[in-house]
Protein backbone atom coordinates (compact mmCIF):
# COMPACT_ATOMS: atom_id res chain seq x y z
CA UNK A 1 0.00 0.00 0.00
CA UNK A 2 1.39 3.41 -0.95
CA UNK A 3 0.53 4.94 2.55
CA UNK A 4 3.08 2.58 4.48
CA UNK A 5 5.51 2.35 1.60
CA UNK A 6 5.27 6.50 1.78
CA UNK A 7 5.99 6.47 5.69
CA UNK A 8 8.70 4.11 5.21
CA UNK A 9 10.51 6.62 2.67
CA UNK A 10 9.81 9.35 4.77
CA UNK A 11 11.42 7.52 7.73
CA UNK A 12 14.19 5.98 5.90
CA UNK A 13 14.93 10.04 4.49
CA UNK A 14 14.88 11.43 7.66
CA UNK A 15 16.80 8.63 9.89
CA UNK A 16 13.40 8.34 12.33
CA UNK A 17 12.17 5.50 14.21
CA UNK A 18 8.46 4.46 13.60
CA UNK A 19 6.21 6.73 16.24
CA UNK A 20 9.13 8.86 17.00
CA UNK A 21 8.43 11.77 18.97
CA UNK A 22 9.03 14.58 17.37
CA UNK A 23 11.77 17.20 18.31
CA UNK A 24 10.77 20.48 19.95
CA UNK A 25 9.86 23.03 16.90
CA UNK A 26 10.23 27.40 17.09
CA UNK A 27 6.40 28.82 18.32
CA UNK A 28 4.73 31.53 15.50
CA UNK A 29 4.80 35.08 16.25
CA UNK A 30 1.78 36.25 17.02
CA UNK A 31 1.54 40.32 16.41
CA UNK A 32 -1.24 42.94 17.71
CA UNK A 33 -0.70 46.61 17.55
CA UNK A 34 -2.71 47.22 20.89
CA UNK A 35 -5.11 50.00 19.11
CA UNK A 36 -7.57 51.64 20.36
CA UNK A 37 -11.30 51.24 19.27
CA UNK A 38 -11.59 53.88 17.11
CA UNK A 39 -8.25 53.39 15.32
CA UNK A 40 -9.32 49.78 14.63
CA UNK A 41 -12.27 51.35 13.05
CA UNK A 42 -10.37 53.91 10.70
CA UNK A 43 -8.08 51.19 9.96
CA UNK A 44 -10.20 48.75 9.05
CA UNK A 45 -12.51 51.15 6.78
CA UNK A 46 -9.49 52.25 5.09
CA UNK A 47 -8.18 48.95 4.34
CA UNK A 48 -11.94 47.46 3.20
CA UNK A 49 -11.93 50.60 0.91
CA UNK A 50 -8.59 50.41 -1.06
CA UNK A 51 -10.11 46.55 -1.35
CA UNK A 52 -12.53 47.59 -3.13
CA UNK A 53 -15.30 47.13 -0.63
CA UNK A 54 -17.48 49.78 0.82
CA UNK A 55 -18.34 50.33 4.28
CA UNK A 56 -21.33 51.90 6.18
CA UNK A 57 -21.76 52.56 9.82
CA UNK A 58 -25.04 52.52 11.62
CA UNK A 59 -25.80 54.09 14.49
CA UNK A 60 -28.37 51.78 15.83
CA UNK A 61 -30.23 48.34 14.94
CA UNK A 62 -32.98 50.25 12.81
CA UNK A 63 -30.47 52.39 10.70
CA UNK A 64 -29.54 48.91 9.65
CA UNK A 65 -32.60 47.91 8.42
CA UNK A 66 -33.08 51.25 6.14
CA UNK A 67 -28.97 50.82 4.92
CA UNK A 68 -30.00 47.15 4.48
CA UNK A 69 -33.30 47.56 2.02
CA UNK A 70 -31.27 50.76 -0.06
CA UNK A 71 -28.81 48.40 -1.03
CA UNK A 72 -30.83 45.57 -1.74
CA UNK A 73 -33.42 47.86 -3.90
CA UNK A 74 -36.15 45.43 -4.26
CA UNK A 75 -33.33 42.89 -5.63
CA UNK A 76 -33.98 38.90 -4.68
CA UNK A 77 -31.83 38.39 -1.13
CA UNK A 78 -30.99 35.38 0.75
CA UNK A 79 -30.12 36.06 4.75
CA UNK A 80 -28.59 34.08 6.79
CA UNK A 81 -30.42 32.94 10.49
CA UNK A 82 -27.55 34.84 12.31
CA UNK A 83 -29.30 36.70 15.27
CA UNK A 84 -28.11 40.67 14.70
CA UNK A 85 -29.80 40.30 11.39
CA UNK A 86 -33.14 39.34 12.65
CA UNK A 87 -32.98 41.80 15.57
CA UNK A 88 -32.52 44.32 13.04
CA UNK A 89 -35.72 43.17 11.28
CA UNK A 90 -33.53 42.13 7.91
CA UNK A 91 -35.11 38.57 7.65
CA UNK A 92 -38.28 39.90 7.40
CA UNK A 93 -37.72 42.70 4.81
CA UNK A 94 -40.13 42.02 1.52
CA UNK A 95 -38.23 39.78 -0.85
CA UNK A 96 -35.57 38.24 1.81
CA UNK A 97 -35.79 34.77 1.99
CA UNK A 98 -33.77 33.63 5.16
CA UNK A 99 -35.59 30.06 5.74
CA UNK A 100 -34.97 27.40 3.48
CA UNK A 101 -36.43 23.45 3.38
CA UNK A 102 -33.03 21.71 3.04
CA UNK A 103 -29.66 21.71 1.16
CA UNK A 104 -31.06 21.62 -2.17
CA UNK A 105 -33.53 24.50 -1.33
CA UNK A 106 -30.88 26.63 -0.45
CA UNK A 107 -28.74 26.21 -3.07
CA UNK A 108 -31.68 26.99 -5.35
CA UNK A 109 -32.10 29.91 -3.81
CA UNK A 110 -28.59 31.37 -3.50
CA UNK A 111 -28.01 30.78 -7.13
CA UNK A 112 -30.59 32.73 -8.04
CA UNK A 113 -30.70 35.32 -5.46
CA UNK A 114 -29.15 38.54 -6.33
CA UNK A 115 -28.06 39.74 -3.01
CA UNK A 116 -26.57 37.56 -0.10
CA UNK A 117 -26.84 38.68 3.55
CA UNK A 118 -24.98 37.52 6.26
CA UNK A 119 -23.46 38.40 9.23
CA UNK A 120 -19.95 37.75 10.06
CA UNK A 121 -17.85 35.97 12.92
CA UNK A 122 -15.27 38.98 13.48
CA UNK A 123 -13.96 41.51 11.06
CA UNK A 124 -10.47 42.37 10.96
CA UNK A 125 -8.97 45.96 10.63
CA UNK A 126 -5.40 45.33 9.70
CA UNK A 127 -6.33 43.99 6.42
CA UNK A 128 -10.19 45.12 5.78
CA UNK A 129 -11.00 41.25 6.29
CA UNK A 130 -14.26 39.59 6.91
CA UNK A 131 -13.94 36.26 8.68
CA UNK A 132 -16.99 34.13 7.99
CA UNK A 133 -17.89 30.66 9.51
CA UNK A 134 -19.83 28.05 8.64
CA UNK A 135 -22.79 27.06 11.50
CA UNK A 136 -25.99 26.36 11.58
CA UNK A 137 -27.18 29.94 11.45
CA UNK A 138 -24.74 30.98 8.50
CA UNK A 139 -24.41 27.93 5.41
CA UNK A 140 -21.50 29.08 2.92
CA UNK A 141 -23.17 29.40 -0.23
CA UNK A 142 -24.63 33.15 0.87
CA UNK A 143 -22.30 34.67 0.96
CA UNK A 144 -20.03 32.79 -2.70
CA UNK A 145 -22.99 32.70 -4.87
CA UNK A 146 -24.92 35.96 -4.82
CA UNK A 147 -23.29 38.65 -6.79
CA UNK A 148 -23.89 41.43 -4.35
CA UNK A 149 -23.10 40.57 -0.24
CA UNK A 150 -23.83 42.30 2.59
CA UNK A 151 -22.45 42.00 5.77
CA UNK A 152 -23.97 43.48 8.94
CA UNK A 153 -21.69 42.72 11.94
CA UNK A 154 -21.54 44.84 15.79
CA UNK A 155 -18.47 47.29 16.43
CA UNK A 156 -17.41 44.72 19.09
CA UNK A 157 -16.64 42.11 17.04
CA UNK A 158 -13.56 43.99 15.07
CA UNK A 159 -10.36 42.80 15.23
CA UNK A 160 -6.94 44.08 15.07
CA UNK A 161 -5.45 41.25 12.82
CA UNK A 162 -5.79 37.52 12.15
CA UNK A 163 -3.13 37.29 14.42
CA UNK A 164 -5.63 38.22 17.17
CA UNK A 165 -8.05 36.09 15.59
CA UNK A 166 -6.05 32.66 15.71
CA UNK A 167 -5.10 33.90 19.46
CA UNK A 168 -9.09 33.76 20.54
CA UNK A 169 -9.80 30.93 18.51
CA UNK A 170 -6.18 28.72 17.98
CA UNK A 171 -8.06 25.57 16.20
CA UNK A 172 -10.86 27.11 14.12
CA UNK A 173 -11.66 24.28 11.92
CA UNK A 174 -12.42 22.05 14.89
CA UNK A 175 -15.92 23.49 15.54
CA UNK A 176 -16.97 24.75 11.76
CA UNK A 177 -16.20 22.76 8.68
CA UNK A 178 -15.61 26.25 7.13
CA UNK A 179 -13.73 29.25 8.33
CA UNK A 180 -13.31 31.51 5.71
CA UNK A 181 -11.53 34.76 5.34
CA UNK A 182 -12.38 37.30 3.10
CA UNK A 183 -10.24 40.53 2.15
CA UNK A 184 -12.27 42.49 -0.60
CA UNK A 185 -14.82 42.14 -3.12
CA UNK A 186 -13.36 39.95 -6.29
CA UNK A 187 -15.84 39.46 -8.63
CA UNK A 188 -18.81 40.39 -6.15
CA UNK A 189 -20.00 43.56 -4.91
CA UNK A 190 -19.01 43.69 -0.90
CA UNK A 191 -20.34 46.22 1.05
CA UNK A 192 -19.94 45.83 4.98
CA UNK A 193 -22.23 47.69 8.04
CA UNK A 194 -21.09 48.46 11.31
CA UNK A 195 -23.61 48.48 14.13
CA UNK A 196 -22.38 50.84 17.26
CA UNK B 1 0.98 55.75 19.06
CA UNK B 2 1.70 52.90 16.71
CA UNK B 3 1.00 53.74 13.02
CA UNK B 4 -1.41 50.87 10.96
CA UNK B 5 2.00 49.55 8.88
CA UNK B 6 4.05 49.67 11.37
CA UNK B 7 5.66 45.90 12.21
CA UNK B 8 6.91 45.14 15.94
CA UNK B 9 8.73 42.31 14.35
CA UNK B 10 10.82 42.86 10.95
CA UNK B 11 10.46 40.77 8.46
CA UNK B 12 13.94 39.45 8.98
CA UNK B 13 12.97 37.96 12.06
CA UNK B 14 9.50 36.60 10.81
CA UNK B 15 11.70 34.63 8.00
CA UNK B 16 13.43 33.23 10.12
CA UNK B 17 10.93 31.97 12.27
CA UNK B 18 9.07 30.52 8.90
CA UNK B 19 11.92 28.73 7.14
CA UNK B 20 12.37 27.24 11.61
CA UNK B 21 8.53 26.05 11.33
CA UNK B 22 9.40 24.79 8.04
CA UNK B 23 12.42 23.41 8.76
CA UNK B 24 11.40 21.66 11.93
CA UNK B 25 8.28 20.05 9.89
CA UNK B 26 10.36 18.52 7.43
CA UNK B 27 12.80 17.14 10.36
CA UNK B 28 9.73 15.23 11.40
CA UNK B 29 7.77 14.61 8.26
CA UNK B 30 6.28 11.37 9.61
CA UNK B 31 5.20 12.56 12.80
CA UNK B 32 3.18 14.80 11.07
CA UNK B 33 1.90 12.91 7.97
CA UNK B 34 0.41 10.55 10.98
CA UNK B 35 -0.87 13.34 12.81
CA UNK B 36 -2.25 15.20 9.99
CA UNK B 37 -4.24 11.62 9.01
CA UNK B 38 -5.57 11.34 12.80
CA UNK B 39 -7.06 14.86 12.86
CA UNK B 40 -8.59 14.17 9.29
CA UNK B 41 -9.69 10.73 10.03
CA UNK B 42 -11.33 12.71 13.19
CA UNK B 43 -13.08 15.07 11.27
CA UNK B 44 -15.14 12.51 9.47
CA UNK B 45 -12.70 12.83 6.54
CA UNK B 46 -10.85 10.17 4.39
CA UNK B 47 -6.87 10.49 3.82
CA UNK B 48 -5.20 8.81 0.67
CA UNK B 49 -1.26 8.34 0.34
CA UNK B 50 -0.58 8.83 -3.24
CA UNK B 51 3.24 8.19 -4.82
CA UNK B 52 2.30 9.71 -7.84
CA UNK B 53 0.10 12.33 -9.32
CA UNK B 54 -1.79 9.22 -11.63
CA UNK B 55 -2.07 7.70 -8.07
CA UNK B 56 -4.28 10.26 -6.95
CA UNK B 57 -5.72 11.20 -10.23
CA UNK B 58 -6.56 6.99 -10.59
CA UNK B 59 -8.11 7.60 -7.19
CA UNK B 60 -10.36 10.67 -7.79
CA UNK B 61 -11.49 8.71 -10.90
CA UNK B 62 -12.33 5.43 -9.49
CA UNK B 63 -14.13 7.81 -6.60
CA UNK B 64 -16.17 9.40 -9.63
CA UNK B 65 -17.12 6.06 -10.82
CA UNK B 66 -18.49 4.35 -7.48
CA UNK B 67 -20.48 7.51 -6.26
CA UNK B 68 -22.21 7.92 -9.86
CA UNK B 69 -20.76 11.37 -10.32
CA UNK B 70 -20.13 12.60 -14.35
CA UNK B 71 -18.94 16.08 -13.30
CA UNK B 72 -16.31 17.46 -11.84
CA UNK B 73 -15.20 21.19 -11.16
CA UNK B 74 -12.00 21.95 -9.44
CA UNK B 75 -9.22 24.35 -8.52
CA UNK B 76 -5.41 24.19 -8.25
CA UNK B 77 -2.86 25.32 -6.20
CA UNK B 78 0.50 26.13 -7.20
CA UNK B 79 1.86 23.78 -4.26
CA UNK B 80 1.51 20.92 -6.56
CA UNK B 81 3.87 22.34 -8.56
CA UNK B 82 4.05 20.72 -12.28
CA UNK B 83 1.30 18.21 -10.93
CA UNK B 84 -1.30 20.52 -11.94
CA UNK B 85 -1.30 19.70 -15.48
CA UNK B 86 -2.39 16.08 -14.86
CA UNK B 87 -5.60 17.58 -12.29
CA UNK B 88 -6.93 19.63 -14.78
CA UNK B 89 -6.39 17.33 -17.81
CA UNK B 90 -8.99 14.30 -15.93
CA UNK B 91 -11.22 17.35 -14.72
CA UNK B 92 -11.26 18.81 -18.65
CA UNK B 93 -11.60 15.44 -20.13
CA UNK B 94 -15.06 15.58 -18.07
CA UNK B 95 -16.38 18.69 -19.94
CA UNK B 96 -16.05 20.48 -16.73
CA UNK B 97 -14.31 23.80 -15.45
CA UNK B 98 -11.34 24.22 -13.95
CA UNK B 99 -9.69 27.30 -12.98
CA UNK B 100 -6.27 27.95 -11.28
CA UNK B 101 -5.01 30.25 -8.69
CA UNK B 102 -1.51 31.20 -7.77
CA UNK B 103 -1.18 32.61 -3.82
CA UNK B 104 1.44 34.65 -4.92
CA UNK B 105 1.83 38.03 -6.90
CA UNK B 106 2.89 36.07 -10.35
CA UNK B 107 -0.51 34.90 -10.78
CA UNK B 108 -0.79 33.56 -14.32
CA UNK B 109 -2.87 35.71 -16.93
CA UNK B 110 -4.53 32.62 -18.66
CA UNK B 111 -6.92 31.17 -16.55
CA UNK B 112 -10.19 30.69 -16.49
CA UNK B 113 -12.01 34.16 -16.07
CA UNK B 114 -15.15 32.95 -14.33
CA UNK B 115 -16.66 29.61 -13.16
CA UNK B 116 -20.50 28.66 -14.91
CA UNK B 117 -22.81 28.66 -12.15
CA UNK B 118 -24.48 25.73 -13.53
CA UNK B 119 -21.35 23.85 -13.94
CA UNK B 120 -20.61 24.51 -10.16
CA UNK B 121 -24.08 23.25 -9.28
CA UNK B 122 -23.86 19.91 -11.62
CA UNK B 123 -20.60 19.41 -10.21
CA UNK B 124 -20.83 16.21 -7.66
CA UNK B 125 -17.20 16.29 -7.12
CA UNK B 126 -15.04 19.79 -6.66
CA UNK B 127 -11.54 18.70 -6.52
CA UNK B 128 -8.59 21.78 -4.96
CA UNK B 129 -5.22 22.25 -4.18
CA UNK B 130 -4.42 23.62 -1.14
CA UNK B 131 -1.72 25.89 -0.07
CA UNK B 132 -1.38 24.60 3.59
CA UNK B 133 -2.68 21.43 5.51
CA UNK B 134 -2.71 21.79 9.05
CA UNK B 135 -1.71 19.34 10.94
CA UNK B 136 -3.69 20.23 14.41
CA UNK B 137 -6.93 19.98 13.04
CA UNK B 138 -6.52 18.10 9.96
CA UNK B 139 -7.86 21.22 8.10
CA UNK B 140 -6.49 22.54 4.87
CA UNK B 141 -5.54 26.41 4.08
CA UNK B 142 -6.67 27.29 0.54
CA UNK B 143 -4.96 30.90 -0.05
CA UNK B 144 -6.34 32.45 -3.42
CA UNK B 145 -6.71 35.20 -5.42
CA UNK B 146 -10.38 34.16 -6.31
CA UNK B 147 -12.80 32.45 -4.86
CA UNK B 148 -12.91 29.13 -7.23
CA UNK B 149 -11.20 26.75 -4.70
CA UNK B 150 -13.64 28.04 -2.01
CA UNK B 151 -16.40 27.28 -4.55
CA UNK B 152 -15.46 24.10 -5.50
CA UNK B 153 -15.15 22.74 -1.65
CA UNK B 154 -18.41 24.45 -0.77
CA UNK B 155 -20.97 23.25 -3.27
CA UNK B 156 -20.31 19.85 -4.67
CA UNK B 157 -21.45 16.45 -2.70
CA UNK B 158 -17.69 15.05 -2.21
CA UNK B 159 -14.39 17.74 -1.79
CA UNK B 160 -11.09 16.03 -2.78
CA UNK B 161 -8.18 18.17 -1.63
CA UNK B 162 -4.48 16.94 -3.68
CA UNK B 163 -1.86 18.44 -1.50
CA UNK B 164 1.87 17.71 -1.55
CA UNK B 165 3.03 16.39 1.45
CA UNK B 166 5.73 19.20 2.51
CA UNK B 167 3.15 21.77 2.75
CA UNK B 168 1.72 20.28 6.38
CA UNK B 169 2.28 23.18 8.90
CA UNK B 170 2.03 22.06 13.07
CA UNK B 171 -0.79 24.76 13.91
CA UNK B 172 -3.25 26.53 12.85
CA UNK B 173 -1.98 29.68 14.18
CA UNK B 174 1.32 29.23 12.66
CA UNK B 175 -0.64 30.87 9.43
CA UNK B 176 -0.06 33.93 11.16
CA UNK B 177 4.02 34.27 10.59
CA UNK B 178 3.20 32.09 6.94
CA UNK B 179 -0.12 34.87 5.84
CA UNK B 180 2.31 38.05 6.34
CA UNK B 181 4.95 36.11 4.15
CA UNK B 182 3.04 34.84 1.55
CA UNK B 183 2.21 38.28 -0.02
CA UNK B 184 1.99 41.76 -0.25
CA UNK B 185 -1.44 41.79 0.76
CA UNK B 186 -3.46 39.26 1.86
CA UNK B 187 -5.14 36.53 -0.72
CA UNK B 188 -8.76 37.38 -1.58
CA UNK B 189 -9.98 34.06 -0.04
CA UNK B 190 -8.14 32.50 2.40
CA UNK B 191 -10.32 29.35 3.69
CA UNK B 192 -9.75 26.98 6.49
CA UNK B 193 -11.20 24.02 5.67
CA UNK B 194 -11.90 20.65 7.88
CA UNK B 195 -13.73 17.35 7.22
CA UNK B 196 -17.45 16.84 5.97
CA UNK B 197 -19.95 19.27 7.04
CA UNK B 198 -20.98 19.00 10.75
CA UNK B 199 -24.53 17.75 11.30
CA UNK B 200 -26.19 21.19 12.05
CA UNK B 201 -24.58 23.05 9.31
CA UNK B 202 -26.82 23.64 6.18
CA UNK B 203 -24.12 23.41 3.12
CA UNK B 204 -20.99 22.51 2.42
CA UNK B 205 -19.49 18.68 1.49
CA UNK B 206 -20.68 15.27 2.69
CA UNK B 207 -17.28 13.84 1.95
CA UNK B 208 -13.72 14.83 2.22
CA UNK B 209 -11.16 13.24 1.15
CA UNK B 210 -7.72 14.75 1.18
CA UNK B 211 -4.69 12.95 -0.81
CA UNK B 212 -1.07 13.52 0.11
CA UNK B 213 0.98 13.28 -2.37
CA UNK B 214 4.86 12.17 -2.36
CA UNK B 215 5.33 12.45 -6.42
CA UNK B 216 9.29 12.32 -5.90
CA UNK B 217 9.21 14.38 -2.42
CA UNK B 218 10.31 11.74 -0.03
CA UNK B 219 13.63 11.17 -2.72
CA UNK B 220 14.02 14.90 -2.02
CA UNK B 221 13.73 14.95 1.44
CA UNK B 222 16.63 12.19 1.50
CA UNK B 223 18.94 14.18 -0.78
CA UNK B 224 20.46 15.88 2.24
CA UNK B 225 21.85 18.40 -0.41
CA UNK B 226 18.44 20.06 -1.99
CA UNK B 227 16.12 18.69 1.21
CA UNK B 228 15.81 22.81 1.67
CA UNK B 229 13.70 23.08 -1.37
CA UNK B 230 10.84 21.10 -0.04
CA UNK B 231 10.61 24.50 2.36
CA UNK B 232 9.10 26.22 -0.74
CA UNK B 233 5.30 27.55 0.07
CA UNK B 234 5.22 28.46 -3.38
CA UNK B 235 4.46 32.19 -3.16
CA UNK B 236 5.73 32.87 -6.55
CA UNK B 237 8.14 35.83 -5.37
CA UNK B 238 11.74 34.29 -6.88
CA UNK B 239 10.11 34.06 -10.33
CA UNK B 240 8.30 37.21 -9.91
CA UNK B 241 11.65 39.09 -8.85
CA UNK B 242 13.84 36.62 -10.83
CA UNK B 243 15.67 38.81 -13.77
CA UNK B 244 15.56 36.13 -16.55
CA UNK B 245 12.89 33.89 -15.72
CA UNK B 246 9.93 35.71 -17.95
CA UNK B 247 6.88 35.71 -16.22
CA UNK B 248 4.73 32.37 -17.12
CA UNK B 249 7.50 31.35 -19.00
CA UNK B 250 10.01 28.12 -18.25
CA UNK B 251 13.12 29.98 -16.56
CA UNK B 252 16.38 28.50 -14.47
CA UNK B 253 13.99 28.59 -11.19
CA UNK B 254 10.73 27.34 -12.55
CA UNK B 255 13.28 24.12 -13.23
CA UNK B 256 14.91 24.19 -10.18
CA UNK B 257 11.43 24.20 -8.02
CA UNK B 258 10.06 21.27 -10.40
CA UNK B 259 9.49 18.10 -8.86
CA UNK B 260 12.24 16.81 -9.16
CA UNK B 261 14.26 19.54 -9.71
CA UNK B 262 15.15 19.56 -13.56
CA UNK B 263 18.67 19.78 -14.98
CA UNK B 264 18.07 21.43 -18.36
CA UNK B 265 19.14 23.95 -20.56
CA UNK B 266 17.47 26.83 -18.81
CA UNK B 267 19.54 26.22 -15.75
CA UNK B 268 22.60 27.91 -17.49
CA UNK B 269 20.23 30.84 -18.01
CA UNK B 270 20.59 32.49 -14.30
CA UNK B 271 23.83 34.69 -13.83
CA UNK B 272 23.41 33.60 -9.77
CA UNK B 273 22.74 37.08 -9.03
CA UNK B 274 21.41 36.22 -5.62
CA UNK B 275 17.69 38.13 -6.11
CA UNK B 276 15.55 34.98 -5.31
CA UNK B 277 17.37 34.32 -2.01
CA UNK B 278 17.30 37.47 -0.86
CA UNK B 279 13.21 37.66 -1.56
CA UNK B 280 12.33 33.90 -0.16
CA UNK B 281 9.89 33.79 2.91
CA UNK B 282 11.22 30.88 3.88
CA UNK B 283 14.96 31.71 3.02
CA UNK B 284 15.81 29.33 0.76
CA UNK B 285 19.23 29.22 -0.54
CA UNK B 286 18.21 28.59 -4.34
CA UNK B 287 21.44 29.57 -6.17
CA UNK B 288 23.67 27.17 -4.00
CA UNK B 289 20.90 24.68 -5.05
CA UNK B 290 21.46 25.81 -8.69
CA UNK B 291 24.98 25.64 -8.98
CA UNK B 292 24.50 21.97 -7.03
CA UNK B 293 22.18 21.23 -9.86
CA UNK B 294 24.08 22.20 -12.39
CA UNK B 295 27.02 20.16 -10.69
CA UNK B 296 24.77 17.02 -11.16
CA UNK B 297 23.96 18.06 -14.69
CA UNK B 298 27.89 18.55 -15.74
CA UNK B 299 28.28 15.11 -13.99
CA UNK B 300 25.79 13.10 -16.45
CA UNK B 301 27.09 14.82 -19.13
CA UNK B 302 30.59 13.54 -20.76
CA UNK B 303 32.06 14.31 -24.51
CA UNK B 304 34.36 16.75 -26.20
CA UNK B 305 33.29 19.37 -24.45
CA UNK B 306 34.12 18.10 -20.49
CA UNK B 307 37.68 17.54 -22.28
CA UNK B 308 38.14 21.28 -23.80
CA UNK B 309 36.38 22.63 -20.39
CA UNK B 310 39.73 20.37 -18.37
CA UNK B 311 42.56 21.91 -20.99
CA UNK B 312 40.94 25.26 -20.86
CA UNK B 313 41.28 24.63 -16.94
CA UNK B 314 44.31 23.11 -17.46
CA UNK B 315 45.91 26.37 -19.23
CA UNK B 316 44.29 28.65 -17.01
CA UNK B 317 45.76 27.51 -13.90
CA UNK B 318 48.94 28.21 -15.53
CA UNK B 319 50.02 31.95 -16.73
CA UNK B 320 52.72 31.06 -18.82
CA UNK B 321 51.71 28.26 -20.68
CA UNK B 322 48.31 29.90 -21.22
CA UNK B 323 50.76 33.18 -22.43
CA UNK B 324 52.47 30.61 -24.91
CA UNK B 325 49.30 28.79 -26.17
CA UNK B 326 47.76 32.18 -27.09
CA UNK B 327 50.60 33.31 -28.64
CA UNK B 328 50.60 30.38 -30.88
CA UNK B 329 47.29 30.75 -31.61
CA UNK B 330 47.67 34.09 -32.92
CA UNK B 331 50.76 33.36 -34.99
CA UNK B 332 49.23 30.10 -36.43
CA UNK B 333 45.58 31.23 -37.03
CA UNK B 334 44.26 30.18 -40.81
CA UNK B 335 44.56 33.14 -42.91
CA UNK B 336 41.45 31.71 -44.66
CA UNK B 337 39.13 32.05 -40.98
CA UNK B 338 39.63 36.07 -41.61
CA UNK B 339 35.91 36.89 -39.81
CA UNK B 340 37.27 35.50 -36.41
CA UNK B 341 40.49 36.42 -36.57
CA UNK B 342 42.10 36.95 -32.75
CA UNK B 343 43.52 40.44 -31.59
CA UNK B 344 46.66 41.21 -32.73
CA UNK B 345 47.89 41.15 -29.13
CA UNK B 346 46.64 39.59 -26.23
CA UNK B 347 44.79 41.90 -23.23
CA UNK B 348 47.98 41.11 -20.82
CA UNK B 349 50.56 42.61 -23.29
CA UNK B 350 48.60 45.45 -23.89
CA UNK B 351 48.03 45.87 -19.77
CA UNK B 352 52.04 45.42 -19.57
CA UNK B 353 52.53 48.04 -22.53
CA UNK B 354 50.42 50.33 -20.62
CA UNK B 355 51.90 50.05 -17.25
CA UNK B 356 55.22 51.44 -18.93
Amino acid sequence: MSRDAILQAVRTALGRKPFQKPSAGPEPILQVHNWTASERVEQFQSALVAAGGQVSRAPSMSHVREIVEELVAGRPAVASLAPILAECGITSLAGVQSSFSGTEALRHACASATVGITSAWCLLAETGSIVLRASAEEPRLLSLLPPVHIVVVPLRRLLENADEFFGLLPQPADSSSATVLVTGPGRRTLHVILVE
Amino acid sequence: MTTPSQRMVGIAELRERAAGIKKHVLANLDHYLLETEKQVTAHAGHVVFAQTIDEAVDYIRALARERGVDHLVGASATALADEVGALRQEIESRASEFGSYLAGPAAPPDRAASFEMECLLEAGIGVTGASFVLADTGAVCLAENDDFGCLSSAAPKIHVVVAGMESILPRTRDLAVFLRLLSDRFPHHISLLSGKRRDDEMDGPDEFHLILLDGGRSALLADLEKRELLQCIRCGACLENCPVTPAGHPGALTQLLSLPPLAGPFLAASTLCGTCREVCPVKIDLPRLLVALRQDHRLARSGWRTWLFRVWAFLMQRPRLYEISGLMIRSFWPAAWKGQRPATKSFRQLWRERKN
